[in-house]
């Protein structure tokens, strides 16, 4: 019958684990519970009931990743399930704050932990025979909304009254290129790059996206990004996430241009020049005039440098008007979406997550609830039950 | 109440619920009704339902029925599924065949708690028990 020697049925043990992780704390889950689900459960009580199950789920990841990595070579790619026109794989790191483990009641040793996670993405998309989109979106040209994307954009350029939370209302008629994305999963982890790079290629290949007809693998300038895609994801395009190079660009400009309105006007030519496929040219202005600044403008120079260097090593994955028109995405939107997600339940000034396999439990439990492939319900579904001891009575709620 | 569209043609069903009916045979359908009549009965009596009556109390009453009716069905279930279980099992640690009971055992349901009583065994060996019909051994 495949039950464990708790007091809930696998169902109910559904909805604890769905509610601990989906809303904001356990104490919010316990109460929504109780209101909604007629489940009494204690917050505590929630905390270890997911936790075990995160638990769980990362024990059943490692077990397909250790199946993958021990898979005879060549590896014969799995079809996907639904014919895939375009698989992105999108890969960026965030944050929580962890403390030490069975260190007692309260916080110690806090610090901030990074984690890491990746999109899989089935994406709907088409070829065009030139490139669909050759001007920079209007978005990029306008100071308000970069100042959300840019660190530096001065607060008087901004308008108060601005409603940031609506997307900028564009005149442009170019009906919209982007690929769509149709289906997601994830993963997210405290594990290093290189486990999670082996778990990433193991995820794609579950999905069967290494057989899918067109392939794109998104990142920042994050160097172990590139050396996953390298590794595990070779016949996948690399693509650098439009948005990280204009960060540079931007840094790179006010160090050049100590006047603002110049700047920004610099950064703005820059910006369409990337666009438009033009790294290159932007790597020569950047070395002229890093010869031309000053020695003793050490600090300019090395804002010019750092900039340089990043297009120097990332230009190879900056050809974005072929990316357009062969219909790959440009921007990794879609992994930034991800991460606002995990980090709702993760991440905030009053949360530490013990610094070990019980704290990243979350972040698999989270993962899970967030891919489309319904995971964590058919997991525990399917669960193994325990033919030891069974409790006689249900938990008693301790919730306030 | 979109359903009921004419009194004097009587009840009419949603189109979820008329589904929800057609999974059962027309007798499961029947006993259902019939305990619908007798629980209205046992509750108001002859005079029916009061007029100041609301919905929130009408839909309380039919929740804590569907409940019990669960708790039955999970209950008789089990009961039955308990008989793939009669005769000795072997002990999941040592393998040494025990001969099965019967177990009482509280569970939280989607439905409410509900009474178990599934197949137990006691190994003297591992001097422990176990449940044969959790299907695997958990790590």
């Amino acid at each position: 019958m495949k039950l464990d020697g708790r007091g809930y049925s696998p169902l109910v043990l559904e909805q604890i684990v769905t509610a601990g992780g989906a809303v904001k704390s356990y104490e919010v889950a316990s109460v929504l519970l109780k209101t909604l689900a007629e489940v009494e459960v204690s917050p505590r009580h929630l905390n270890n009931l997911t936790c075990m199950v995160g638990e769980e789920l990362a024990t059943q990841t490692e077990q397909r990743t250790e199946a993958y990595r021990n898979a005879p070579l060549p590896r014969q790619p799995n079809q996907p399930e639904t014919p895939m026109e375009l698989a992105t794989v999108a890969c960026d790191g965030g944050r929580m704050q962890t403390r030490l483990a069975e260190a007692g009641p309260g916080v110690h040793d806090a610090h901030w932990r990074e984690t890491k996670n990746a999109g899989f993405f089935r994406m709907k998309t088409q070829s065009y025979e030139v490139d669909p989109h050759p001007q920079l979106p209007r978005c990029f040209a306008s100071r308000e909304h970069m100042s959300h994307l840019l660190a530096g954009v001065p607060e008087e350029m901004v308008p108060e009254e601005m409603d940031f939370t609506q997307p900028i209302p564009s005149s442009d008629p170019t009906p919209d290129w982007r690929p769509q994305s149709l289906f997601r999963t994830c993963l997210s982890s405290l594990s290093d790059s290189e486990s999670f790079g082996l778990m990433m290629a193991a995820e794609a290949d579950a999905r069967g996206m290494f057989a899918a007809r067109r392939r794109a693998y998104l990142g920042d300038g994050q160097a172990y990004n590139w050396t996953i895609q390298r590794k595990h994801f070779p016949t996948f395009e690399p693509i650098v996430d439009f948005i990280h190079p204009l960060e540079y660009l931007y840094e790179a400009s006010r160090a050049i241009h100590l006047q603002e309105d110049a700047a920004w006007n610099v950064f703005q030519a820059w910006a369409e020049k990337t666009w438009q496929g033009g790294v290159d040219v932007i790597v020569t202005e950047l070395r002229e005039t890093l010869a031309e600044l000053p020695e003793q403008e050490q600090e300019r120079r090395d804002a010019v440098t750092t900039t340089l260097t990043y297009l120097e090593n990332n230009r190879t994955r900056m050809d974005y008007p072929r990316y357009r028109r062969e219909g790959l995405p440009v921007s990794s939107a879609l992994i930034e979406s991800l991460i606002k997600e995990i980090n709702y339940r993760v991440k905030g000034t009053e949360k530490f997550w013990n610094d070990n396999e019980r704290g990243a439990a979350i972040l698999h439990v989270r993962a899970a609830l967030l891919s489309h492939d319904d995971r964590l319900a058919k997991y525990l579904r399917q669960r193994p039950g325990s033919p030891y001891a069974r409790t006689r009575k249900p938990p008693v709620s301790t919730a306030a | 109440m979109g359903g009921i569209h004419n009194f004097q043609e009587g009840r009419k069903m949603s189109k979820d619920a008329r589904n929800g009916r057609q999974k059962w045979s027309p007798a499961v359908a029947e006993k259902v009704k019939e305990l619908a009549e007798l629980i209205t009965m046992e509750q108001f009596g002859e005079e029916g339902v009061p007029e100041e009556f609301t919905f929130s109390e009408i839909e309380e009453i039919g929740h804590q029925v569907g409940q019990m009716t669960a708790a039955e069905v999970d209950h008789t279930l089990v009961d039955n599924h308990r008989q793939h279980f009669v005769g000795e099992h072997p002990c999941p640690g040592c393998g040494r065949l025990s001969m099965c009971r019967a177990a009482a055992r509280d569970l939280a349901t989607r439905d409410g708690p509900v009474v178990l009583t599934e197949a137990a065994c006691y190994c003297p060996d591992c001097r422990r028990a176990f449940f044969p019909s959790a299907g695997s051994v958990e790590a």
